[in-house]
């Protein structure tokens, strides 16, 4: 029986101005086999990102500064190459208006802080397996 | 006595003494300019070995801890990183973290922080309420129910900020025994309101609901509690609570009470609450009319149709709306068709639209 083949080089954006957050979540996306993970502090940096980087998928917290996580996925969605982009949402407790907002914009799914990494990598997986 | 113009027993004139005084003054300013100038450079110099030293412990403990966390190392292999002067620096770190994760990793935390929380603990008897409050949120947020009889004593706490933090650990969690304390707690807190404070306690779920019935029912207890109990009640969909509403809006004085009451009415709109609807539906206080009108919009019969017709003129706009709302979901084109024609004195464009949504009429 054949060992299972390392999915190709997938790069998964990280735009997440918490440095904890940002350090928790890094650590454990780059430990999936194939896998790169992008990070970005700000909105713009997120976006300067998407457009030199062919991305796989996009994990974007709605509270960014400069741009915030709504107005990035907008754009990204203008790019015909992000037409399909698997992109989950990083939201607050209580913010429903901006995850409905995000599903309008075209997100794919969305997680709400504070959350359990393991379960945040488990939703991305599912989300990328779908391509 | 020294006459004004004699220092010392020689005379200064006047413009030399304006001179004496203006090179005092700019002395005393300069002196304190100086003193500011170092007090930021020593304020500074504290904060930068500060930053130097949690950097030095981050390097030192985050690769570590990210590894844990990822289920790649033990806890033991971070706490052999803990030096024993930094037990209380290394409580401090899981917090951050702590007010980050959920999930199964919140397990770990606790795990990782049980053998230190001690360090801190104590900090609960601290007469600094900064220090009491940071040892309640560490005991509450990595405890994990180990700190549960020290989290209760803290309810009694003379400061209302340390009351908040211990309600919001102890409220995570439905304990028979401690809830109807955790209950209590919220007339300490009158800094939050009453919708943050629902939504801190209906996180203790609706097996809970026994003692906020309990709260609701007893008169004796403060009318902002009950608000928040009935409130709590209403979110749960309880249906026990009904018959105490009903019981309780009648001698009910305070206003967010009758208000919270009839919330509990509109949530689980039976029948048998209709009379008390009907009665409220005049009442002169437009808060209390709306919640009315909206349990007769929602469970009304044939007989409130008329007044929900009424309301439709209420002064209150959204008296009015609640009244289109229900109207609307009668079903009754007859009577939707002859509003139709009505030329209605103050209901707005927003109550014709709720109407006649959806081609209604």
């Amino acid at each position: 029986m054949s060992a299972p083949v390392p999915p190709a080089d997938r790069r998964v954006l990280f735009a997440e101005d918490d440095p904890v957050t940002a350090r928790l979540v890094v650590h454990r996306l780059s430990r999936e086999p194939g896998m790169t993970v992008l990070h970005a502090a700000d909105g713009e940096t997120a976006l300067a990102i998407a457009r030199q980087d062919a991305l796989s998928a996009a994990i974007l917290d709605i509270r960014l500064p400069v741009l915030d996580g709504l107005s990035i996925l907008s754009a990204l969605r203008k790019d015909e190459r992000y037409a399909r982009l698997p992109v989950m949402m990083l939201t607050s407790l209580g913010s429903e208006a901006d995850v409905i907002r995000g599903f309008e914009l075209g997100a794919d799914d969305y997680v709400v802080k504070p959350f359990s990494p393991a379960e945040l990598v488990a939703r991305l997986l599912r989300l990328l397996a779908r391509l | 006595m020294i006459p004004p113009e004699t220092l010392a027993g020689q005379a200064v004139p006047i413009g030399h003494r304006g001179f004496l005084i203006l090179v005092v003054f700019i002395g005393l300013v300069t002196l304190c300019a100086v003193g500011f100038v170092l007090a930021s450079l020593v304020l500074r110099g504290r904060n930068n070995r500060i930053a130097r030293q949690w950097a030095a412990l981050e390097a030192r403990w985050d690769p570590v801890m990210l590894d844990v966390l990822a289920g790649a190392a033990s806890p033991a292999a971070l706490h052999a990183l803990v030096r024993p002067r930094e037990h209380s620096r290394f409580v401090e770190y899981l917090l951050r973290y702590g007010r980050r994760i959920r999930g199964p990793e919140r397990g770990l935390l606790s795990a990782l922080a049980l053998p230190y929380l001690y360090s801190v603990s104590g900090d609960l008897g601290h007469r600094n309420v900064e220090r009491r409050a940071r040892a309640a949120q560490s005991v509450g947020e990595l405890g994990g129910g180990d700190y549960r009889r020290e989290l209760l004593a803290a309810l009694d706490d003379p400061a209302p900020l340390v009351v908040m933090i211990a309600a919001v650990a102890l409220s995570r969690e439905y304990r028979p025994g401690d809830v109807l304390r955790v209950i209590g707690s919220v007339i300490r807190l009158d800094l939050l309101t009453n919708r943050l404070l629902v939504s801190m306690l209906q996180r203790m779920g609706p097996e809970s609901a026994w003692a906020f019935r309990e709260v609701l029912a007893d008169r004796g207890q403060p009318a902002k509690l009950r608000t928040v109990a009935a409130k709590v009640l209403a979110a749960f969909n309880d249906q026990e609570a009904g018959p105490i509403a009903v019981s309780a809006i009648e001698d009910a004085a305070d206003l967010d009470l009758r208000v919270a009451l009839l919330e509990i009415l509109q949530r689980i709109g039976s029948a048998e609450h209709l009379p008390v609807a009907r009665r409220l539906a005049d009442d002169p206080v437009p808060a209390v009319r709306g919640a009315a009108i909206r349990i007769l919009s929602r469970a009304g019969e044939e007989q409130d149709l008329e007044r929900l017709v009424q309301a439709l003129d209420d002064p209150v706009s959204w008296v009015a709306i609640h009244a289109a709302e229900g109207l609307r979901r009668s079903g009754r084109p007859d009577l939707l068709a002859r509003l139709a024609h009505v030329q209605r004195r103050r209901s707005s464009i927003l109550v014709s639209e709720i109407l006649f949504r959806d081609g209604g009429a």
